[in-house]
């Protein structure tokens, strides 16, 4: 569910972006705040495209390719990775894809209602160093768009694509002059994917159709190189794509959500996400799964889990207060763990301000760590300055 | 003791109360300033801001690009964007296709389309010239088949608002556009901005993208030039296109900066003209100020201190009123080049502080310099009360052959000037040189012209006309030059003109040589398989069709791009092309070999002729091409090389066509249009027209091009009028004492005004006749000199008698005219209060 | 056809100029009678009114109040058209100043006032040269006035005043400019013209020879005019 949301919001700041980009270069505007674009996504006129409806549709290899029928959908690449001499990165690779209209055919090599993001970003932890970059562009001409067989997603020179008529292994390469980070890295078959909700319908909301399609490989065994600089880091670790797609809006009173990938040292990979609602209480969506080492999965619902920050960082670029570490709590798994950023600054800064990074699991209250995930933070804003006189 | 001041401040309060005392000579003095100074800022202004409008247009959506990628040979394919992002790292890359259309509801200007993908632009951080879009126009602008936005300049012209659909003239076939929203904003930039996809959806002339903006970093560009050359396209940066905005408007704007030119050395004259005749007027208070012991330099420098006074007035009233003709003249520039080449018309008008000093400073210094040389002469006044004016009379006459030596001398410079040059500053430093000569000619020659009369006529009225012409020449010889000089550039430039419409249209006899004109909407979609040849069989099945010819132009594939290539199949029984030689053996030629024929232009600009190689980089590479003769082009002057349809296919990776030319059988051309457009309107991708219906638009747009030059001639009527109109003054006022004597001796008013206006009329005629050779000689300088070096073509001189006969009649009505008054003014009092006068 | 002369008068006529300092009256009420045949002439100061005096009598300028009369007829209600008629026909000026047309010749000078009258050029040259020839001066018919002395001048305006035989001729100061020998031959030009009967003769001037020569003497004081009888004693 969680990325819905943001992806929704993330392309609607990429149509704002471009206008303010249009308009004047370095003095644009701030990057939409998320509960402005939720508001916007509440009168979304959603006629002509279908609807995320009955359970058990996800029907695989054919739905790694795109759905241009739906209004949004994404192939979201984060990971861990170490180097030979210990220095561990962290790295997200994401395609959006985003309809403006139901699909219609037009005369033109340029005419499409696709658009497409993407995001790179890598985290150096010894560096404590964290760069991100970001691209649009429409989906014609060849400038961005996904190939179903075999499977192939890019945008420009960014792209993840099989390396053969299997879906897997699947070869990722980005490369961003600007902030001097590259990525080239192969993602073997680790576990198989795993429907999320109800067999792959995710609800959103309590009414029917408010809901996405939600599937995904929680561990890829990834080896490649990592490009900080120019300097390259031969680099193996683990990998995880979520892919999702749908035509949903956002409840009214959800103010923003936290995400957790978490993959554990013992082989289960627990995702969590948390719907917020203003008053801090979860939304009745809120869930997330355990995936076994044998691939089988749990699910998880609202009631079995629950996360709390346990820690503030403010970023000193926007003033924005994140909360960086976190205890998660699913007493049905006895997991009670505290979940820390690898680094603080994970804050991304773009179309769309949230946090994505990189993150240490340790046992709660102390000890060795006991993994490595991802964490996503969504819907918070800079603290009101209007302290009294 | 005055000697120790330069300027005693009685003398100048003497000098000043002259004028206050002759409003009239105060407001001649002044208009005559005003005139030049207006007619220099507001062609500079036209100029100044047409530039600008080019350069505009130049940077419209172009935002932080350094390179730009063009055509070159092949035209780019909507692949070469994701080629150039995914295979050649130039990431910060944005797609443009820029046309023009017209719509149904602003027939007389054609507006910018230009097409772009919102995304790329944001790569280079392109500005929206006047603001972003309003509401979800932006999603629209993608989304929605024909969405357009607007600039405001453009919306407020057409009564447009969002939500309103306009309907097309051009691109033939194009429909509606839907107008989603404005681009807000206070500039006054007019342009239609369109998503890529909704541009290349209209029926276009050609195909591909017009270019590919770049953002590069340091040294891309070199590994990026040879990759994209392989290709037939162009790389470069972003300033050559300003250098080659410049070419294109060369034209323009040295048509302009000539026209300038001529109003200021027709204003300085107007100038000297003026200050001449107030100086002559006084000079018996000079011969007084002497006498009380004025030195000369006093003297001298109290003429130029009234000249400043005069020119500041003169100066600022010039300003103002040029700047306001300016901004009707630059309407009328900018709409020519909007109609002449495919670029932006935007309308930018500002006025630049430069300019405004440079015209100030011509003022000043023309009046100055036009005021030295009566200054000198006040100076040289004899110190006495009274001096004889007879006396001064002679003095001038005895100056006729001198002054006639160094009119010839002038002119011999001149001539040496022109024949030596093949740069246009020295030549229009002879052609200055040549008109000064003959200005400086022309009082002597009057005073020829009128002694003849007087000694020829037996008529008493006419010898005593003839005589008081000729006898006032110390007061009227400026005025004349200044008329005369007038009178020569009204009727100059007309007969350039005029010579260049009479080339142009025969021309357009032999370029357009078809009856009716087919155009495919979509010349990419004739390019394909069989369907040219069916289409052919088609138009060729048509009933009265006799003949069949094709085109095809592109931009000259020699790697500058400057110029054009035409690709001609043409028909047996056609004109094409207008050369020297059989057209037969020319054509046999043109088929048989790897021969071209390049126009005036491109032989005189690149220095080659017929024997000489043009060498063009074609799909296999760079290849000769022998030039087998010259060709008579007028559509660019940065040159067109032309060659056999068939040869061109086979070097050139294009099929397409932009034309083809139907001949009809003797008396069936009106079957041949009917039948023509029947099938166009059955098939629906074809534009029919006939050959004559464009000749007339072409000499149309040819006429509309040169009506600034229309400016000129106004302004050089206007000068004409005023000059004669002083010198009449200082002819009244020297001889109201004679007229009262006449009076006394018993003439009649009617015998005194016709006795006048006879006066007035041979003035003006003299001057007017004076003027026809030297309006010739201007005409075919600008012809024979001008046009070759700054066009490189050339055209046949015809002298239009009529013209000639209207300027000699416009000389003499603006005699007559500015007679009028003077002449019954002399009648108003009795002739007691001229006699007393003294 | 015989002539019999023109009669000038003023009837209480006045003349005032209106200047930058307020209102000057010249002539003031003067009533004057110049029978055919008359030799008057009119002294006074510099500025006394003479040439005005002159002026309203040929028809050159109108009085403020009064009537001017020729032959009874008076000229306030004749429009320019008939006063230059009259000019033509009747009156011959002469200026102290000469006022010959710098452009034209001795003999074109002349020839104006013939043409003007509408007499064929053959007859009219014929006259002028006879005209020339009686005053002494046939060798400089084809000279412009610039290249005549200041005596031949007058002389040649004195001709032009009466070549067309008006039977009045106004002569304003004729010898002001001249010296002594070149006046009295001027003079006697215009005697020899007056003397011939009903040729009046009004002449401004400030010469005690002309005085002396003259049948009438008139002198203008504070703008009114006395009758002197030629003993020099005012009446």
């Amino acid at each position: 569910m969680r990325r819905t949301l943001l992806a929704m919001a993330v392309v609607f700041a990429a149509l704002a972006a471009g206008v303010f980009w249009l308009r004047g270069g370095h003095e644009a505007a701030p990057p939409a705040d998320t509960a402005t674009v939720v508001s916007l996504l509440g009168s979304g006129d959603d006629d002509g495209f279908r609807r995320a409806a009955r359970p058990g549709d996800i029907r695989l290899p054919r739905d790694h390719g795109s759905h241009d029928d739906y209004r949004s959908e994404w192939w979201y690449f984060t990971g861990n990775l170490t180097s030979a001499d210990a220095r561990e990165f962290g790295f997200q690779l994401t395609f959006f894809r985003f309809a403006l209209a139901p699909p219609q055919p037009r005369e033109s090599g340029w005419a499409t209602n696709q658009v497409y993001m993407a995001h790179f970003a890598v985290a150096d932890r010894t560096a404590d160093d964290h760069r991100v970059a970001e691209r649009f562009a429409r989906g014609a001409a060849g400038l961005a768009g996904i190939t179903g067989k075999p499977f192939n997603v890019w945008l420009d020179d960014w792209s993840a694509a099989s390396t053969t008529a299997e879906f897997l292994p699947l070869q990722l390469s980005a490369r961003d002059t600007a902030t001097g980070i590259a990525l080239s890295l192969r993602l073997q078959p680790g576990k198989p994917p795993v429907l999320q909700g109800d067999r792959g319908l995710s609800a959103k909301g309590a009414e029917p159709g408010n809901a996405s399609w939600y599937y995904s490989y929680t561990r890829l065994p990834a080896a490649g190189v990592v490009a900080v600089d120019g300097v390259n880091f031969e680099v193996t670790g683990l990998a995880w794509l979520d892919r999702e797609w749908s035509t949903s809006s956002l409840a009214a009173d959800v103010v923003g959500w936290d995400w957790f990938g978490l993959q554990l040292e013992d082989g289960r990979d627990l995702m969590l996400y948390a719907l917020r609602h203003r008053d801090g209480s979860l939304a009745p969506q809120s869930a997330g799964s355990l995936v076994g080492t044998d691939g089988s999965r749990r699910a998880i619902w609202r009631d079995d889990f629950s996360v709390a920050p346990t820690k503030a960082w403010r970023s000193p670029a926007t003033g924005v207060s994140w909360p960086t570490e976190w205890r998660v709590r699913v007493p049905d798994h006895g997991l009670e763990l505290d979940v820390r950023a690898a680094l603080d600054d994970q804050e991304q800064d773009v179309a769309v301000r949230y946090w994505e990074g990189a993150v240490d699991i340790f046992p709660a209250g102390g000890g060795a760590r006991l993994g490595r995930g991802y964490m996503e933070l969504t819907g918070y804003r800079r603290p009101p300055a209007n302290r009294p006189r | 003791m005055i000697t120790g001041r330069l300027l005693p401040p009685l003398l100048l309060q003497a000098g000043l109360r002259f004028y206050v005392r002759h409003p009239g000579q105060l407001a001649l003095t002044i208009a005559g300033i005003a005139l030049g100074v207006a007619a220099i800022v507001a062609i500079d202004l036209a100029a100044y801001s047409s530039r600008q409008a080019f350069a505009a247009s130049t940077r419209l959506f172009r935002g932080q690009a350094t390179h730009e990628v063009t055509p070159a040979g092949s035209p780019i394919p909507d692949s070469a964007v994701a080629l150039l992002r995914r295979e050649l790292g130039a990431t910060n890359s944005a797609p443009v296709i820029e046309t023009r259309l017209r719509f149904a509801a602003q027939v007389e200007r054609a507006v910018t389309l230009l097409g772009i993908d919102p995304f790329s632009a944001g790569r280079l951080q392109t500005t929206w010239l006047g603001g972003p879009p309003t509401g979800d126009s932006f999603t629209r602008l993608m989304t929605e088949p024909g969405a357009v936005l607007l600039s405001s300049a453009l919306a407020a012209e057409l009564d447009a608002a969002p939500g309103d659909r306009l309907a097309l003239l051009e691109p033939p076939g194009a429909g509606e556009l839907l107008v989603t929203g404005l681009l807000s904003g206070n500039d006054d930039e007019r342009y239609v901005l369109a998503d890529i996809a909704t541009v290349q959806s209209l029926p276009r002339r050609s195909v591909g993208l017009s270019r590919i903006d770049l953002r590069l970093e340091a040294g891309q560009a070199d590994q990026l030039a040879p990759e994209l050359a392989r290709r037939g396209w162009r790389l470069r940066p972003v300033a050559a296109r300003l250098g080659q905005i410049d070419s294109i408007t060369r034209s323009f704007r040295i048509n302009l900066q000539a026209l300038s030119l001529l109003a200021m050395l027709v204003g300085a004259f107007l100038v000297y003209s003026t200050v001449a005749f107030a100086v002559v007027r006084r000079r018996e208070s000079f011969g007084l100020f002497r006498s009380l012991g004025t030195q000369r330099r006093q003297v001298f420098a109290l003429v130029l201190a009234e000249i400043l006074v005069l020119s500041a007035a003169g100066v600022v009233l010039g300003l103002l009123s040029g700047i306001v003709l300016g901004a009707g003249l630059v309407r009328l520039v900018l709409r020519t080049i909007g109609d002449l080449y495919l670029s932006s018309s935007v309308d930018y008008y500002g006025v630049s502080a430069l300019l405004l000093a440079k015209a100030t400073a011509i003022g000043f210094g023309a009046s100055f310099a036009a005021a030295a040389i009566p200054a000198l002469e006040a100076a040289r006044a004899r110190p006495r009360i009274a001096m004889n004016r007879s006396a001064l009379e002679r003095r001038r006459r005895r100056q006729l052959l001198p002054r006639l030596l160094a009119a010839a001398g002038l002119g011999v410079v001149a001539a040496g000037i022109l024949v030596g040059t093949a740069r246009l500053e020295p030549a229009f430093a002879g052609i200055f040189a040549a008109l000064t000569a003959a200005a400086l000619a022309a009082p002597v020659l009057v005073y020829g012209v009128m002694h003849w009369l007087a000694g020829t006529v037996p008529w008493l009225p006419l010898s005593y006309a003839a005589r008081s012409v000729a006898a006032n020449l110390s007061r009227t010889g400026p005025a004349v030059a200044a008329l005369m000089l007038a009178v020569a550039t009204f009727s100059g430039v007309g007969l350039m003109i005029g010579s260049f419409r009479i080339s142009v249209s025969d021309w357009l006899g032999y370029s357009l040589d078809a009856d009716v004109l087919v155009r495919p909407d979509q010349p990419a979609a004739l390019a394909t398989g069989a369907r040219e040849a069916e289409l052919l069989q088609a138009l060729r099945a048509l009933p009265g069709v006799a003949d069949v010819s094709r085109s095809r132009r592109v931009a000259l594939p020699d790697g500058t791009g400057l110029g054009g290539l035409l690709a001609v199949d043409p028909a047996p029984s056609g004109r094409w092309p207008q050369a020297e030689g059989a057209r037969d053996a020319i054509l046999e030629r043109l088929a048989a070999a790897d021969r071209v024929l390049v126009s005036e232009s491109f032989a005189r600009k690149r220095e080659l002729g017929p024997g000489d190689a043009v060498n063009l980089l074609t799909a296999a590479g760079e290849r000769r091409f022998e030039i087998d003769a010259i060709f008579t082009d007028y559509t660019t002057d940065l040159g067109l090389v032309a060659m056999h349809l068939p040869r061109y296919r086979s070097h050139f990776d294009d099929r397409q066509l932009d034309s083809i030319g139907l001949f009809a059988e003797p008396g069936r051309e009106d079957e041949v249009l009917e039948a023509a457009q029947e099938l166009a309107a059955a098939r629906g991708d074809l534009s029919v027209t006939t050959s004559a219906w464009v000749r007339e638009l072409s000499l149309e747009i040819f006429d509309r091009t040169f009506t600034i030059t229309q400016v000129l001639r106004l302004i050089a009527g206007l000068v004409a009028v005023i000059a004669v109109v002083n010198a009449l003054q200082a002819q009244r006022l020297d001889s109201r004492r004679e007229l009262a004597t006449l009076r006394a001796l018993g003439l009649s008013p009617g015998q005194l005004l016709r006795l006048g206006e006879l006066q007035t009329l041979l003035l003006g005629a003299a001057a007017g006749l004076l003027a026809v050779p030297v309006g010739v000689l201007l005409a075919w300088l600008l012809i024979v000199v001008v046009n070759r070096i700054a066009f490189g073509w050339s055209m046949v001189f015809d002298i239009d008698w009529a013209l000639l006969g209207q300027a000699v009649a416009l000389a003499a009505v603006a005699g007559l005219a500015a007679g009028w008054l003077p002449n019954r003014r002399a009648l108003r009092d009795m002739p007691a209060v001229a006699l007393r006068e003294d | 056809m015989t002539r019999r002369g023109v009669d000038l008068a003023l009837r209480a006529v006045s003349k005032r100029y209106s200047g930058g300092a307020g209102t000057g009256i010249v002539l003031d009420d003067i009533d004057l009678r110049v029978s055919a045949g008359d030799y008057v002439v009119v002294i006074g100061r510099s500025g006394s009114g003479k040439s005005t005096l002159l002026n309203l009598l040929g028809g050159l300028d109108r009085p403020s109040s009064g009537a001017v009369l020729v032959d009874e007829r008076n000229l306030g209600a004749m429009s320019e058209r008939e006063l230059a008629t009259l000019r033509r026909c009747q009156i011959g000026f002469v200026f102290q100043a000469f006022n010959l047309i710098p452009t034209l010749t001795v003999e074109e000078n002349l020839l104006v006032p013939l043409q003007l009258n509408g007499v064929d050029r053959r007859a009219a040259s014929a006259r002028v040269g006879r005209v020339l020839h009686d005053a002494g001066m046939a060798g400089l018919q084809a000279r412009f006035p610039e290249e005549l002395s200041g005596g031949e001048q007058q002389r040649v305006a004195v001709l032009r005043a009466i070549v067309h035989e008006p039977d009045v001729v106004i002569a304003d100061e004729p010898t002001g400019n001249l010296d002594l020998a070149t006046a009295r031959q001027t003079l006697e030009l215009l005697e020899s013209f007056a003397g011939k009967a009903d040729r009046s003769l009004v002449m401004a001037t400030h010469s005690q020879e002309v005085m002396g020569r003259a049948r009438r003497v008139l002198e203008i004081r504070a703008g009114r005019l006395y009758e002197v009888d030629t003993r020099g004693q005012s009446r």
